[in-house]
């Protein structure tokens, strides 16, 4: 027997065993597919709330052997979701609670735990960080020899803070995991948390640029605030002097340093980067009494004619950003 | 009584018998008065009284001094051996958890390792990076201020 290209076909044993086992895979692996999730486009700080999704699991797997359900959920690191969520489903193949996942809980394919293995396969999304997926495996194992329908009730808790934010959900299953059609992974629309604590963070939009040297801190911290003139706007380039304007908002009072006062003068680190180090409480000699919401800054030369605010000329948020 | 006893047995009591005279006597031998000082047993509290400047100052690790002036600081610290006694606090811009005068005590009055600070609106909680011994002149304290990722150390010393 020859081949189109005139090579003799030889008989493998090792290749026809290869493939008898890719074929197998597919045969015996399950189609997983999230058909819908009814999820609040809006949920008030600290609201608890609940998403609702439909799943199904086609009757691929004629294996017949139980599994357990995976389901990943992406949310702000904010929400500490990993202690405030609770998941459960009811399927037409019976009803099970589930429970975080634990570092020993591998996806066979990416050989990660699963919450890496859903960060690393699917990412974060729209949103530009402080998102975190964490992940539930079933307490039941279930048989869905022809199939099965179900629902994933999860109950979560917004945090106190007002933001914008992309949620995401994936399902999988702890025995064929990550290959071929075993998961699904619907991001839906970004959703908002209103009536809480401070100036909005919209993590679908664009990253911030890095106003704050300190990844996380509040306005009791003593902050490094910086300044790259190689950011954005680049006419501070070379510059010898900048200067930092700056209100701080606390309830309905306002206060504000911006006339070029000596406090307010930028050290030059180099490489056109300035930083200005102050304790907020202080530096606007706030009363014991009152907290700082947020701060607005901006960033002008001696002159005070160059100004470096957003790109539609609103001053840069410094808003705290604590994960406590 | 001893004749019914064989010489063993009578050479084991004899031997049993000056054997607890000699510990009788040695116990008498020692026992001379035991000298306690006065209030040995009672328990000292560290005097930090006065008035304390900041020589170093760090954020998570990182040396400050450069980037911030810590020179305003000032902590002055009254003591009379009674459970709490005032505090005057001049911060001058400095960052610390507490900035408006008050009481203060130590967590545990012999073996302290936290300093607590009461103000009208605020405790603080200072802690020892080493516990203080008497006649010290310098301390080392560590705290938070807002978000528990930034930890503040100040090295102080007493002017």
């Amino acid at each position: 027997m020859k081949n189109f290209k005139g090579y003799r076909f030889e008989w493998n044993p090792y290749r026809a065993m290869a493939v008898f086992f890719i074929c197998m895979l597919l045969i015996f692996s399950m189609c997983m597919t999230i058909l819908q999730i009814d999820q609040p486009s809006e949920v008030g700080a600290g609201e608890v709330f609940e998403i609702v999704m439909q799943v199904d699991v086609s009757k691929d797997d004629d294996t017949g052997d139980p599994f357990f359900l995976i389901v990943g959920f992406l949310a702000p690191r904010a929400w500490n979701a990993g202690v405030n969520t609770t998941v459960r489903f009811e399927s037409s193949v019976g009803n099970s609670t589930m429970r975080l996942t634990t570092s020993d809980e591998i996806d066979g394919n990416t050989k990660l735990p699963w919450n890496l293995a859903f960060d690393r396969k699917f990412g974060i999304g729209d949103n530009y960080g402080e998102v975190e997926w964490i992940t539930f495996i079933a307490d039941e194992a279930f048989v869905a020899a022809d199939g099965a329908t179900g629902t994933v009730y999860i109950t979560t808790k917004a945090g106190e803070d007002n933001m914008i934010v992309q949620l995401a959900y994936g399902i999988s299953n702890q025995t064929w995991g990550f290959s071929d059609d075993n998961f699904d992974l619907v991001f839906t629309d970004c959703m908002q948390v209103i009536d809480g604590i401070g100036y909005p963070s919209n993590l679908c939009g664009p990253k911030p640029r890095q106003l704050v040297e300190q990844a996380t801190f509040t306005m009791d911290d003593l902050i490094t605030i910086v300044f790259d003139a190689k950011d954005g706007d680049d006419f501070m380039l070379g510059a010898s002097f900048i200067d930092l304007c700056a209100k701080a908002y606390s309830g309905d009072l306002v206060y504000e340093i911006c006339d070029n006062e000596d406090v307010a003068a930028l050290n030059y680190m180099g490489d056109d980067v300035w930083e200005i180090t102050l304790w907020p409480r202080s530096y606007f000699d706030i009363p014991e009494n009152q907290d700082i919401d947020f701060m607005e800054v901006t960033f002008t030369n001696d002159k005070g004619n160059l100004v470096v605010s957003n790109e539609d000329g609103s001053a840069f948020i410094i808003a705290p950003k604590c994960f406590d | 009584m001893f004749k019914h006893m064989k010489v063993t047995q009578i050479s084991f009591v004899i031997k049993k018998t000056s054997l607890v005279c000699l510990v009788i006597g040695l116990f008498l031998m020692c026992e001379s008065p035991i000298f306690i000082p006065e209030g040995a047993f009672q328990e000292v509290t560290l005097d930090m009284s006065g008035s304390w400047k900041i020589t170093s100052a760090y954020r998570n690790g990182i040396e400050m001094s450069d980037k911030f002036d810590f020179s305003g600081f000032g902590l002055k610290l009254d003591f009379d051996n009674s459970e709490a006694t005032t505090y005057q606090i001049e911060t001058k811009q400095v960052p610390f958890p507490v900035i408006s005068d008050g009481n203060w005590k130590y967590n545990d009055p012999v073996y302290p390792t936290q300093m607590l600070l009461f103000s009208t609106l605020d405790t603080a909680i200072i802690e020892f990076v080493e516990s203080p011994i008497s006649g010290f002149d310098k301390m080392r304290i560590k705290f938070q201020l807002g978000c528990s990722d930034n930890l503040y150390i100040y090295d102080l010393e007493l002017q």
